[in-house]
């Protein structure tokens, strides 16, 4: 099939392009051997069946980031026929650095000058014929958001097919540096098994700036080998005449040629006047302003997700825990068929979709404010208190995210750049307190502390935050030591997020969470099912899950008097402990586990709990509950980002964390003379 | 003397001298156009992260870039207050 592949910068309007293109036929993956994500779509151009992948948004081609090798590999190896490089022509001389970059690899390009609409907000527009001829390639204007220009794309991108690719020497690196250039590159064309490895002269490039990913392949010929090291010869013979480090040299001769071919195609149509962007940077940047206007914002954010998502949540528990729960009970199917499907596979789905609706608007909230830009600036504004824990600014979405949900909050963690601090961000991100917690919390607050309700669930959320905290520089300064790589991230200027673009991304997030958590929540609710309706004896039969007594001697029952031990301290008795059992699978379970326990329905919970817990051990219970092992979904999304055992990792030291931070509660209750 | 972008005044144009960084992190700084030579206005002064622009006065482009560096990111960036 025919390939073309989409290379960019981040911010260019990349994904949306992507989306017109495949107008949403497109489907996710992994790049092999890595966790970034590839994107694959479908597009059809002249009747032609063409494959469209998103390469990951990079600045340049260097083999020090993973997005970058990534994009470099496919290239390589896959040969897509045509890559379009999307430029942002509101930050020409940047992109222009990659198109050259791109260009240099001999690799069929179509340049696709982008956001043109925010250039000219800015007063000043892009003459892209003329950036054709400089860059030798066609030159398509759009506006992605708008999809403008998007059949102008289309035809460029059949032209191109049409054509081969062919390396441009646009930049020019000096004529010594060029003489060293074309002696590497006439070696290398004079091996043919060299020759079909990478474009030579791009080759020869890489090999002056002592590019190991080259080197290490070419080394794998015995003719490869004499031309990395004559490489190296030349490379300090040429840092001994430059005075500079070759590499930084490129870059510069690179950056150089960027800018020229930027100066001379942008036409100033009207003077640069105090931005829109400008204006509402120095407010929402401020030193003293910034963080409670950050601060907020997520709050509303959250305000607006809980508040709308209400009725929908509301409706899906009426529908799964109500309608469809009762209809199987009340049907003619054997009772553990019945059983099967009601109390297991019905509850545990219900209790994944009730949370849909949320985080769906989470999604949608914080999808809209990148759009805008703003998570950027809250990114600085609260990367000077993420830096304190040894953590960035970057951190800060998957936190935020966390509160909803950590499934999320732990993919989100992708795009830090620094691997110390994504790992750290990864392990932490649990103890922020997900909204699957708080039906605890209020249960439990309400039986004990009414009138404060409010204050000690936010007391629970602030816990929850300062240990995340907390232990990320406890991380940082034992398993993850080492510098952080620092924290760089670009502030596009404001704009009007598109509607499709949001709602594409929205889409995507909670697919990938319904994905993640659906089916291990699933598995788990399905286990739980079996442990409390099977027990030493054999088989006991659903209405253990509506007789107490019977329950006691399920295996679930069994594993809660064997942890009452464990809990002593606490003073929890063996029904709150195996509750705790049923949260391992995802945490809002508790409250119904412990209403099955009790014997009473969740209404009734409250006069239950006051039996047999007291206001302290009901708060060292809240704390354990915010702390211990998180649940399945989450351990699932740690191993897939960072392996088993960081996972491993994660259950244990929550754990240990949770008995901690509860006996604490216990014991400074104690002396303070309260129980 | 060089002072850490960090350090620069809020408002100042600086020139940037050198970058104290090994080959990755110089890279990746020059990728995104902070490399020796290169003429910056200070939109945020630290303590604490710094935005930078692209002025029009030093660079091409017309529309200014803007750039976030972490402190300890602007502390390996030495510059001349101009």
């Amino acid at each position: 099939m025919v390939k073309v592949a989409l290379a960019g910068n981040p911010n260019v309007g990349k994904s949306a392009i992507f989306n017109e293109l495949t107008h949403g036929r497109a489907w996710v993956g992994n790049w092999p051997g890595v966790t970034v994500e590839k994107k694959v779509g479908r597009a059809k151009i002249n009747g032609l069946d063409l494959e469209v992948v998103d390469l990951p948004g990079i600045y340049g081609l260097t083999a020090y980031t993973v997005d970058e090798l990534i994009a470099r590999n496919y290239i390589v190896e896959e040969k897509p026929d045509v890559v379009v490089d999307i430029v942002n022509a509101s930050n020409l001389e940047r992109n222009l650095y990659l198109t050259l970059s791109l260009l240099e690899m001999g690799i069929n390009l179509v340049v696709d000058l982008n956001m043109i609409d925010i250039a000219e907000s800015q007063g000043y527009r892009v003459d892209s014929s003329k950036l054709s001829r400089l860059l030798g390639v066609p030159v398509v204007a759009t506006v992605a958001t708008k999809r403008l220009g998007i059949d102008g794309l289309r035809k460029a991108i059949a032209e191109a097919l049409k054509r081969r690719g062919e390396a441009r020497r646009i930049v020019d690196y000096g004529p010594k540096v060029e003489e060293a250039v074309a002696r590497l590159q006439s070696l290398i064309e004079s091996r043919p098994e060299l020759r079909s490895l990478y474009n030579p002269r791009w080759a020869a490039i890489k090999l002056l700036e002592g590019d190991q990913n080259v080197e290490e392949r070419m080394r794998g010929y015995a003719s490869g080998v004499e031309v990395v090291s004559l490489a190296g010869e030349l490379r300090a013979m040429l840092e001994e005449e430059l005075g500079v480090d070759l590499e930084s040299w490129m870059v510069e001769r690179r950056y150089e040629a960027a800018s020229r071919i930027a100066q001379a195609c942008l036409v100033q149509v009207k003077p640069r006047a105090l931005t829109f962007t400008d204006l509402v940077d120095t407010v929402v940047t401020h030193k003293v302003l910034g963080i409670p206007l950050a601060l907020t914002t997520f709050y509303m954010i959250f305000q607006f997700a809980f508040s709308v998502s209400a009725p929908l949540s509301t409706l899906i528990d009426w529908l799964f825990g109500g309608l469809l729960y009762d209809a199987v009970k009340g049907s003619a199917l054997p009772e553990l068929v019945k059983s099967l499907i009601a109390d297991g596979l019905i509850t545990g789905i219900g209790s994944i979709l009730v949370f849909l609706p949320p985080i769906a608007f989470l999604f949608l909230a914080v999808s809209a404010l990148e759009d805008v830009g703003y998570m950027a600036r809250a990114a600085f504004v609260v990367d000077r208190v993420m830096y304190r824990f040894k953590l960035s600014g970057r951190s800060m979405i998957p936190l935020i995210l966390g509160l909803g949900c950590n499934v999320p909050a732990i993919m989100a963690a992708r795009p830090i750049e620094d691997e110390n601090d994504r790992k750290a961000t990864v392990l932490v991100a649990p103890c922020i307190s997900c909204s699957a917690r708080l039906p605890v919390y209020v249960v439990l607050a309400g039986a004990f502390f009414a009138g404060y309700v409010g204050s000690v669930i936010l007391g629970m959320y602030v816990l929850g935050v300062a240990v995340a905290l907390l232990l990320a520089l406890v991380f940082r300064k034992t398993l993850f030591r080492g510098p952080s790589t620092g924290f760089i991230m670009e502030l596009p200027p404001y704009m009007v997020p598109s509607t499709s673009n949001v709602a594409i991304k929205t889409w995507e997030r909670t697919k990938r969470f319904l994905y993640k958590a659906g089916t291990v929540i699933l598995l788990g609710a399905m286990a739980v099912w079996l442990l409390s309706v099977t027990g030493p004896s054999g088989y006991l039969g659903p209405s253990a899950l509506e007789d107490p007594m019977l329950l006691e001697s399920s295996w679930m029952g069994i594993l809660g008097h064997a942890l009452e031990a464990v809990f002593k301290p606490m003073g929890w008795d063996w029904r709150a402990a195996a509750a705790l059992l049923f949260g391992f699978v995802a945490k809002e379970v508790v409250v119904g586990a412990m209403a099955i326990m009790y014997g009473v329905s969740e209404e009734g919970l409250s006069a239950a709990l006051r039996s047999s817990f007291t206001p302290l051990t009901s708060l060292a219970y809240m704390t354990f509950v915010l702390l211990y092992v998180p649940c399945l979904a989450t351990v699932a999304a740690i191993k897939g980002e960072l392996g088993w055992r960081y996972a491993a990792l994660a259950i244990a030291y929550e754990l240990a964390l949770a008995y901690v931070a509860a006996l604490s509660v216990i014991g400074l209750g104690l002396l303070l003379g309260v129980s | 003397m060089y002072a850490p972008l960090a350090m620069a005044p809020e408002g100042s144009y600086v020139v940037v001298e050198e970058i104290r960084a090994g080959p990755g992190l110089a890279r990746r700084l020059a990728e995104l156009g902070i490399m020796k030579g290169v003429v910056l206005r200070v939109v945020k002064s630290g303590p604490g992260p710094v935005i930078v622009e692209r002025p029009l006065e030093g660079g091409s482009s017309p529309s200014p870039w803007r750039l976030v560096l972490g402190l300890g990111m602007a502390m390996k960036v030495l510059v001349r207050v101009s």
